[in-house]
């Protein structure tokens, strides 16, 4: 029976101070992933595992006039039972798509962004809100804008040696605000991926516009976001068409499958009739 | 490594290693074979057990987190009287499952009743969605839910609502 | 045996709950490559208490009775599909085996693998049909209009509740095996054959089967036989269970199949002829291919009389597992190609398909045997009226083409679709020599007026010894509740017949009602205890090679259905807004019980229609149970269910595989006509829609 060391420490400073003396351990929240990845009786784990379960401190939900924000170890069912208006909708009906109850009574926020192998489903809300995610090592704490948690080929990057301890949301308002999953609900597949899109207008023009999509790879396109910011609703077929394109272009920078791109594409569309009507 | 939790309203230990799932933990160590879930994955929900109260995939659960946590199997669950309400409610609404997805089907239904004990079809349709089973029969799933949820309530509070 | 219960004697037990002090695990060492030879087996040293056992320790036959050369207890020399086995380790500890067979390589020279069903050597032919009637070539000479279409079924998993498995214990001279599986008697001769004694040695009782489709119904034995070996070579109880996984990728799955239609069309849009080509995938071994092609071929042309077919049918070998049983044999693969088929003739003429399907001639059901209808009643008249009652079908469809041809723009909303399909259910046993089975029924009434009933045969459900209950108590006027239903020990029960094509309900529940009537009559003139058995023989197999345009089944049950759904325009995620069902099965024994059959029938038919994608690139699933959904309970749909009575309601009849043949056609062509996008394939891809849409 291989042997572990399991740490259960009941702070950051603690969870630091571990992470500090054992480089390599392996930090776990849910353990969904892990557990869900492994085919036998038992996953295979780290030496050295610290269970971040214990720590209130990255239990904590807090919200003030310009955001919320939550521990890392937020269970995804906790997230769903707060009050509407607390959090976000999109995020919220992104959340309600992972897993079944079951899972979520398990699988954290933090968890959630800190998968290596894909983006879970709240990724894409997450980036269009401009969420910022807090880092925490032995040498400091940084703030970290979501969006920078894809690398230059779309894929999720990984902070090793780093503790994500909060996930901050602007409390900002949105006249238009809409996500969209494709592929089969709970379950995670590289046919799976989540649309998302904020909006502001002002008097039938865009004024900000951001979209996020995100599976096993993040797209955005600020060239197509930029081109659309001044263009008035419903949007000429042209600009659409412009913008498509250019999302196109993302896509093929990034290597993403034929498949995956039609649906993308074809998703996008839907988004801009949404758009058009005004419908979320 | 040793862990040490309560089972049932016991408390146990048990040697395991600490990636073990939890449903093999209670099968292989307890003889606890009532979570019968097998995908591994959290798919197909049969191996749902409650975890401080609340209704987990025992397969997602690494030993290591059982550590000083309450567990309740179906084993432990069908000594109270809610099982009773439940099993009546199922039943009255002629819910039969196929004997391999039952034990989750309760403790789901009596999350379900601790969430909203007067249950819509809504919440039933959404929590039920955690299990998986070729026998799914919705109409009498949810009946039976809604006629346990009645029967609770008029043990508890000596009527049934509206 | 009797008297003396070991842990795992207990019956209704289910096989993952046998467990005890003493008792081996057995797990199973597989070939990595679909198909080659095999060049060795290296094993780690194995520690005390642990054992290997190969094909040297078999002591009676090494092939088990099925496809035309058998199939082996374990590959010797050749490897035909990834996954077979090669080999088992069997020890008390499940996490030392684990780790033992991790460390266990097979070498495999490599040779190429095939499963390819659009062209193939002779060699790979494991059973070939021909059926033909009228002059095919001539028919077409003068037709007015010709109508082809290829149609794909592929590969699916039966996901039944439990994982396959076997459980064996020598107990005195006699050795007592328990699997959960819809064929006692054959796991009984599997074992007794491969361990070389009399079958009298064996003891076979079922264990809880749990809802199976079909996919327990060979495989069990050979896995009893795997235990068995086990057992006898370690001297304790052996239990193997496969994992869920290890299921998913290795056991057997539903027949792919290929099938072309190429119709002829008179002038007043009749078909005067049909000519279609079937390939069937039945994988490594083709075990039931026979079976399987005659079903495929006999209801190659649905409920369409035509007065020209050509039906040539392939049951094909390729290195896939084995390949067959899937809620029926051969049947639903054919409805759906034959379903969706008509529906693109009837559009090519402009006609609405529900339409054309009520105007066009039926075949007939064979007089006598079959129903006491008369001759010219036509069953699906009364079905296609009812579901155009329920379901609005004739005013939706109406709306949904005409909205489809100005073509609807996209800002419009979701697209709609609507589909119709027709259906019935030959129940009873097999049709092909392979099934020369007997069913039999032995019931006694005491004299306390409690009646026992003992038959062979198994069944996944408790509804159906509910339906048994409900019969006999109808018969004998005695209270339903007390009737005991004794499975026999398969020692008694040599040839039983599968539980397969519904035989629970269109044969058991007939032996049933007959020994219960044999004793209400003897009830007046004799003293108690009253016996009395009844007995089934089948009456095969079909004459052949002409094309049977009277369905050549025991008996028939009727059906059909409509699926509506609704479609996003762009990503074409589908939602489904309705089933409506309606099924002429006869004498409806318990209303409840049918209709949760049939709901329950709808949800795992719309599952695999629309969810359970299963490819096999490398020889093994693509796709791991991870990603390999199934519907939910949130995405199920309303479902509708109307039984009706198109005749005298005379007997029960098999229905539990309507819904499979017919639901998935109607599915495929409500998404067709919602999409604009001819869609000939199942599972349906979504991913293959969104990238013909894209185009090139």
């Amino acid at each position: 029976m291989p042997e572990h060391d399991v740490f259960v420490p009941s702070g950051v400073v603690e969870i630091l101070a571990v992470m500090k003396q054992h480089p390599d351990s392996l930090l776990v929240a849910g353990a969904t992933s892990i557990m869900a990845s492994a085919t036998g009786r038992s996953a295979a784990l780290s030496p050295v595992v610290v269970s971040l379960e214990r720590a209130q401190e990255l239990k904590a939900i807090s919200r003030t006039d310009r955001f919320v924000e939550f521990g890392a170890m937020t269970t995804l069912s906790e997230l769903l039972s707060l009050r509407k208006g607390t959090v976000p909708s999109i995020l919220k009906e992104r959340a309600a798509g992972i897993g079944t109850f079951t899972v979520r009574n398990l699988a954290t926020l933090g968890g959630a962004l800190s998968c290596a192998t894909r983006f879970r489903d709240v990724f894409a809300p997450l980036a269009c809100l401009d969420a910022l995610a807090e880092f925490r090592t032995p040498q400091g704490s940084s703030w970290v804008n979501v969006n920078r948690l894809a690398g230059e080929n779309g894929r999720p990057v990984i902070r090793p040696g780093s503790l994500l301890t909060r996930i901050r949301i602007p409390a900002d308002e949105w006249d238009f605000a809409i996500s969209r999953r494709y592929g089969l609900d709970g379950y995670e597949s590289e046919r799976n991926a989540v649309l998302s899109c904020v909006c502001r207008m002002n008097k039938h023009t865009i004024s900000e516009i951001r979209i996020a999509e995100a599976g096993a790879e993040l797209v955005r396109s600020r060239e197509a976001e930029t081109m659309l910011i001044g263009r008035k609703l419903p949007l000429a077929e042209r600009d659409k068409d412009a913008a498509l394109e250019a999302y196109a272009g993302r896509c093929a920078a990034l290597g993403l499958s034929g498949v995956r791109t039609a649906r993308f594409l074809g998703v996008l569309r839907t988004l801009f009739e949404c758009l058009d009507r005004g419908e979320e | 490594m040793t862990v040490s939790f309560i089972l049932n309203g016991e408390d146990v230990s048990a040697e395991a290693e600490a990636g073990e799932r939890l449903s093999s933990l209670l099968s292989s160590r307890f003889g606890l074979r009532g979570a019968r879930g097998d995908c591994l994955s959290g798919l197909c929900g049969r191996c749902i057990v409650l975890l401080g109260g609340k209704p987990v995939n025992s397969c997602l659960v690494p030993a290591f987190r059982v550590q000083g946590a309450e567990i309740v199997t179906i084993e432990g669950f069908g000594r109270t009287d809610d099982y009773r309400d439940i099993m009546a409610g199922f039943r009255k609404a002629g819910f039969e499952p196929c004997g391999f997805c039952d034990s989750a089907r309760v403790l789901v239904a009596s999350a379900i009743m601790e969430e909203d004990p007067r249950p819509d079809d809504s919440l039933i349709v959404e929590r039920m969605s955690a299990i998986s089973c070729r026998c799914t029969q919705p109409s009498a799933l949810i009946a039976g839910v809604r006629a346990a949820a009645e029967i609770r309530e008029r043990r508890v509070f000596g009527h049934a609502g509206a | 045996m009797k008297g003396r219960r070991s842990p795992a004697n207990e019956p209704g037990l289910k096989l993952s709950d046998i467990s005890f002090e003493g008792m081996v695990h057995v797990v199973t060492i597989r070939s990595p490559e679909p198909s080659g030879t095999m060049v060795g087996i290296d094993l780690p040293d194995l520690p005390r208490g642990y054992f290997s056992i190969t094909a040297a320790d078999i002591p009676g036959a090494r092939y088990l009775p099925f496809g035309n050369a058998g199939i082996p207890v374990f590959a010797e020399g050749r490897v035909s599909y990834a996954g077979e086995p090669v080999a088992l380790l069997a020890g008390q500890d499940e996490s030392v085996l684990e780790s033992l067979l991790a460390r266990s390589t097979v070498r495999i020279e490599k040779t190429p693998w095939h499963a390819d069903l659009e062209s193939f050597s002779s060699e790979r032919v494991a059973s070939r049909r021909i059926l033909e009637r009228g002059d095919i070539d001539l028919a077409f000479s003068v037709a007015s209009a010709i109508v082809e279409g290829e149609y794909r079924v592929g590969a699916q998993d039966h996901l039944y509740s439990e994982p396959q498995g076997a459980f064996c214990q020598f107990e005195y001279d006699k050795l007592l095996v328990r699997c959960a599986t819809q064929w006692p008697s054959n796991v009984r001769e599997a074992v007794s054959a491969v361990l070389g004694a009399g079958a009298t040695e064996i003891i076979v009782r079922p264990t809880a089967l749990g809802e199976h489709l079909d996919g327990k119904l060979w495989y069990p034995s050979l896995l009893a036989c795997h235990a068995a070996l086990a057992a006898m070579k370690c001297r304790k109880p052996a239990l193997i269970l496969l994992t869920r996984g290890e299921d998913f990728a290795f056991s057997p799955k539903r027949a792919r199949a290929l099938i072309r239609h190429r119709s002829a069309l008179d002038p007043a849009g009749s078909l005067s002829a049909m000519d279609v080509r079937i390939t069937l995938d039945t994988g490594a071994y083709a075990p039931l291919a026979d079976e399987l092609l005659a079903r495929a071929c006999v209801d190659a042309c649905g409920a369409y009389d035509v007065p020209n077919v050509r039906i040539e049918g392939f049951a094909v070998r390729t290195n896939l597992p084995p390949l067959g049983a899937f809620a029926g044999l051969g049947s639903s693969q054919s409805f759906f190609a034959v379903e969706t088929h008509v529906d693109k003739v009837a559009r090519s003429l402009g006609a609405d398909p529900r339409t054309w399907r009520a105007d066009a001639p039926k075949r007939r059901i064979r007089p006598g045997r079959s129903r006491p209808l008369k001759p010219e009643t036509d069953p699906f008249a009364a079905i296609a009226l009812k579901l155009s009652e329920t379901s609005d079908y004739a005013r939706k469809y109406a709306s949904y083409h005409l909205l489809a041809k100005r073509g609807a723009q996209p800002v419009e909303g979701p697209s709609r679709g609507i589909g119709f399909a027709y259906v019935h259910q030959g129940s009873g046993a097999f049709l092909t020599k392979s099934g020369n089975f007997e069913y039999r029924v032995e019931a006694v009434l005491d004299e306390d007026q409690r009646l026992t009933l003992r038959t062979g045969s198994v069944t996944g459900n408790k509804g159906t010894h509910d339906i048994w209950r409900a019969t006999a108590a109808g018969i004998l006027g005695i209270p339903a509740a007390p009737i005991v239903i004794d499975a026999e020990d398969s020692v008694d029960a040599s040839g039983s017949g599968p539980s397969i094509f519904s035989s629970n309900i269109a044969i058991i529940n007939k032996l049933v009602a007959n020994a219960c009537t044999t004793i209400r009559r003897k009830r007046s003139s004799n003293t108690p205890p009253h016996a009395a058995s009844s007995m089934y023989r089948s009456l095969r197999p079909v004459p052949e090679p002409t094309y049977p345009v009277e369905l050549p089944y025991d008996d028939l049950a009727f059906g059909g259905a409509v699926v509506e759904v609704e479609m996003d325009p762009w990503s074409f995620e589908t939602r489904i807004l309705g089933v409506w069902l309606c099924v002429d099965g006869g004498l409806i024994v318990s209303e409840l019980q049918a209709r949760r059959a049939m709901e329950t029938g709808v949800i795992n038919a719309l599952s695999q229609s629309l969810y359970e994608q299963l490819d096999f690139p490398d020889g093994v699933p693509s796709t791991c149970l991870v990603d390999h959904p199934m519907i939910r309970l949130s995405e199920i749909p309303p479902i509708e269910t109307h039984f009706i009575d198109s005749g005298v309601r005379v007997a029960a009849k098999g229905i539990g595989e309507i819904p499979f043949s017919c639901v998935p056609s109607a599915l495929v062509q409500a998404i067709s006509q919602a999409s604009g996008i001819g869609c000939w394939t199942l599972p349906v891809s979504i991913d293959e829609l969104c990238m013909r849409a894209a185009g090139p």
